[in-house]
């Protein structure tokens, strides 16, 4: 049995221990916002926060969680999260979408710790997700845009 | 719509548009229309795309597949205006198989071939036209005023003159009565509110917080998890295996072999299953692609061209240009990993999968069952990319086998590493061209190709569709060889190219390799556009004519080709790139869109940097700019990852790439500043998806022989 924390719900799991954390939240807590990209730690489909730190949760292992905060893209609330959401919409980012959870969830962490990234910023923190639709440049722009939505205090919708 | 008799037509398949196979379907005898999906008694539903019901709800049947392309939101933007609704408030709903829904290029429920557009904006306007004139003229009966006279805005109908006004829901009773309008009044350009100025993708808010359902999301009640181990050597066997060690593995249900070169392992979780599977001792035989490699078959296709070049026996002038050229094979890679569930009651199967063919999924998984198509439901979904793998129902059939034999309902789930040595690849060609100039002109042109068939490897994807289950291997092979003849995919684009050469001569030669190849994203063009433009360089350089100058000079000047060079090179500061840049130009014409590209790059230590990339695109009518502009970005990116990147190499009849450590594609830091210039046009609408993908290598190829004085012949390019 291992205890952990999701989308801050505690949870009991009766699996081993060394079991992915994506799987586990794909297929014992039903939360499949959290994709399968590559499954080692390549693509960043799996992105999900611990504790507010981004991480692969296709290579980390249930173990590695237990009694730790998790945030999957189900339960982003963050003021930040929201914003980079409603830019994500506004500027037409996802193509597929199938990668944009784990962009987002990147971008999220990024902008928790950094406000306002500068390009650069944004290059070092988002070049480990993969997206095969190539919404790269959008992302950026979006990101750039929810950091400007933040500064000027303006609300979510 | 004749369905009794159809015939299997691959005119879309082809350039031309002119090859007709003629194969009969299999299901020859379907007698009638079956109803529209989702059907009802109370609502109005005169087609198989729209419903209105009485409580005023528009429900759209969406019959596509949406796999980024944004076709879900673009055909609801041509209902909406039909329908003067504002686009999110019809209600989507994937529609399942329907012979209505038939993509006329090719008589499949087919997406692909950026054929969705060209194909359904007709159709969808009068559907949604119908649906309109309809509720009018019994609104019209209702009140007792002409039909004339009424209106409709945002669900209500309304009669200007009397001040009368209703929910159009008032009238689908009576609607549902009436005849069908003799003759479809559309609404005029001028009026338009969303065509052409609608840019929100409908499905944006779900692909954000992690609510759109892919294939791979859906695990209805009760479904294991299975993985299956293939056999790497294209067309190799499994000679035996031992489970014993797998079988006693935490959560496994069974081990099970499915084909004659596969092994499944189903559990009750992936993970189980995956542990599992590295714990079976399987033994292959390789079979006859063990001497196979990439270094073979490249050898085989330049033999090929020496033979068909001496048979050929044509003159060569002197001072003439020559050069060969060649492409690697090309992996899809779709985001999303293959999978697929089936579940199976009786002689009812139920399969969820994202797939671009919802039909060849039905039948192949009916022959593999042993089935008739129509015991079979295939659910639709989002799908996490295409770009043509998604054709191919092989996932399905491995669902559909190891369901069959465990009993329960099943989701196979490939890993990437299986997806990339289980694809079929965009074929690796060798082409050689010549050219005579004469005083700065295309005196002639030849070209000659060598590389696998599409149409043969397609006859067999489409093989439970369009024969018998019954038919003999044999005689499938057989029809597959005897279409090649009739091949045209890899003399895409050069077998009628935009520029006006004296003379031109196109010949190919098919050498089969024995590889899987399939249509990739822009197919034929994804090589010869780069063959063709960087040829055009070494011509225009031969003949000490600039780029531009010399791509004008052989295109008629007021030619839309004309023009976007033009353009493009105006908003791409075309000639006056900053020091240590360097530009290159390219051409293409690809199902209807026309392009013109400009890369700008740097070369540093051998890497390519690429710093801009300008596009100018007719693609007729469009209908969402900023997503017309979003999908031409991903085609740009598209092309510049492959074109940078790795490729699939063969060794012993087996891909030697594993994941994206060695089959590496583009990232955010790499990313390119892009700019899309869309020109107005009156043409009708064209599909986007795959128009800007093909010239981006030879535009930074070009750009790469300024920089470094190098011409680069082979992709992927490697200064
Ligand atoms: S699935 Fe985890 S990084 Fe790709
Ligand atoms: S939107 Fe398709 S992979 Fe990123």
């Amino acid at each position: 049995m291992v205890k952990i924390e999701v989308n801050g719900e505690q949870r009991i799991l009766d699996v081993d221990p060394a079991m992915p954390l994506l799987w586990v939240l794909r297929e014992e807590l039903q939360l499949t916002g959290t994709k399968f990209g590559c499954g080692v730690g390549l693509c960043g489909a799996c992105m999900v926060h611990l504790d507010g730190v981004p991480a692969r949760s296709c290579s980390t292992s249930l173990a590695e969680v237990a009694n730790r905060r998790i945030t999957t893209i189900e339960g982003l609330a963050s003021k930040v999260g929201k914003r980079l959401q409603d830019a994500w919409v506004d500027e037409n980012v996802a193509q597929c979408g199938y990668c944009q959870s784990g962009q987002i969830m990147t971008a999220a962490a990024l902008m928790a710790s950094n406000p306002n990234p500068s390009d650069q910023d944004i290059d070092a923190a988002m070049s480990g997700n993969i997206c095969r639709c190539g919404t790269y440049q959008r992302i950026k722009r979006a990101i750039h845009a929810a950091a400007e939505a933040g500064a000027s205090g303006e609300n979510v919708k | 719509m004749n369905i009794s008799r159809r015939t299997f037509l691959l005119t879309g398949l082809a350039a031309t548009g002119s090859l007709a196979i003629g194969i009969s379907f299999a299901d020859d005898k379907v007698a009638a229309m079956p109803p529209y999906p989702h059907a009802s008694d109370t609502d109005l539903q005169p087609n198989a795309w729209l419903q209105v019901t009485p409580d005023n709800r528009i429900i759209f049947q969406f019959h596509k597949a949406e796999m980024g392309q944004g076709i879900m939101t673009g055909l609801i933007t041509v209902v909406a205006e039909e329908l003067d609704v504002e686009p999110a408030t019809i209600i989507r709903q994937f529609s399942g198989i329907h012979p209505a829904y038939l993509n006329p290029q090719f008589h499949l429920q087919v997406t692909n071939a950026s054929s969705s557009m060209i194909t359904c904006y007709q159709p969808i306007r009068e559907a949604a036209a119908t649906v309109r004139m309809l509720l009018l003229a019994a609104a019209a009966k209702t009140w007792g005023v002409p039909a004339g006279e009424l209106d409709s805005c945002d669900g209500m109908v309304i009669h200007a003159g009397s001040g009368q006004k209703a929910p159009c829901g008032d009238f689908v009773h009576m609607a549902r009565s009436l005849p069908l309008p003799a003759q479809l009044a559309f609404k005029s350009p001028d009026q338009y509110r969303f065509v052409g100025k609608f840019n929100r993708r409908l499905e944006a808010r779900d692909k954000t917080n992690g609510a759109a359902q892919y294939g791979i999301d859906i695990t209805p009640a009760g479904t294991v998890v299975a993985v299956v181990v293939r056999c790497p050597h294209f067309g190799g066997k499994l000679k035996r295996f031992d489970a014993a060690e797998a079988r006693v593995m935490r959560g496994v249900l069974a081990v099970a072999q499915i084909d004659d070169s596969a092994v499944a392992v189903a559990a009750t979780h992936y993970w189980y299953a995956r542990q599992a599977a590295d714990k079976l001792h399987v033994e292959w035989d390789a079979g006859v692609m063990q001497g196979v490699s990439s270094q073979t078959i490249a050898h085989a296709q330049r033999t090929a061209l020496d033979e068909a070049e001496a048979a050929a026996g044509l003159p060569v002038a002197p001072g003439s240009l020559s050069a060969e050229y060649t492409a690697g094979y090309m992996a899809h890679a779709p985001m999303e990993p293959m999978n697929a569930t089936v579940a199976i009651a009786g002689d009812k199967v139920d399969v969820w999968v994202s797939t671009q063919a919802p039909d060849i999924v039905r039948s192949a998984v009916a022959r593999s069952l042993g089935l008739a198509p129509e015991k079979i439901t295939v659910h639709g979904c989002y799908l996490g990319g295409g770009f043509g793998r998604r054709v191919i129902a092989d996932v399905a059939v491995d669902a559909a086998k190891v369901a069959k034999q465990i009993g329960k309902p099943v989701k196979v789930i490939w890993s990437r590493e299986d997806d990339l040595q289980h694809d079929a690849y965009r074929p690796a060609v060798t082409s050689r061209m010549y050219a005579e100039l004469d005083g700065g002109s295309v005196k002639s042109w030849r070209f000659r190709i060598a590389g696998d068939s599409l149409i043969y490897n397609l006859i067999h994807v489409l093989r439970p569709v369009i024969f018998p289950p019954a038919m003999p291997d044999a005689e499938v092979e057989k029809i597959a060889r005897k279409k090649m003849e009739t091949d045209d995919k890899n003399i895409e684009t050069v077998d009628h190219p935009a520029y006006q050469f004296g003379q031109t001569k196109v010949d190919q030669v098919f050498v089969q390799s024995g590889i899987p190849v399939f249509f990739w994203r822009s197919v034929g063009h994804s090589f010869n556009t780069f063959f063709l433009e960087s040829f055009m360089d070494e011509m225009a350089h031969k003949a000490r004519t600039e780029s531009l100058a010399f791509r004008l000079k052989h295109l008629p000047p007021d030619s839309t080709e004309s023009k976007l060079l033009k353009l493009v090179a105006e908003k791409a500061q075309w000639g006056r790139a900053k020091k240590g840049r360097f530009q290159g130009i390219a051409l293409d014409r690809i199902k209807g869109a026309i392009v013109a590209m400009v890369a700008e790059i740097s070369v540093r230590k051998k890497a390519i940097r690429v710093h801009r990339i300008v596009s100018a695109v007719d693609a007729g009518r469009i209908i969402n700019p900023d997503i017309a502009r979003s999908v031409i970005e991903s085609c740009v990116l598209w092309g510049m990852s492959a074109c940078l990147h790795d490729q699939i190499t063969i060794k012993d009849g087996r891909v030697e790439q594993s994941n994206f450590h060695d089959y590496a594609v583009a990232r955010m830091d790499e990313t390119p500043a892009m700019e899309v210039h869309l020109v107005e046009s009156d043409r009708p609408p064209v599909g986007v998806g795959e128009c800007s993908v093909a010239l981006v290598a030879p535009a930074i190829g070009n750009a790469v022989f300024k920089a470094t004085g190098k011409r680069l012949r082979s992709l992927p390019l490697k200064v």
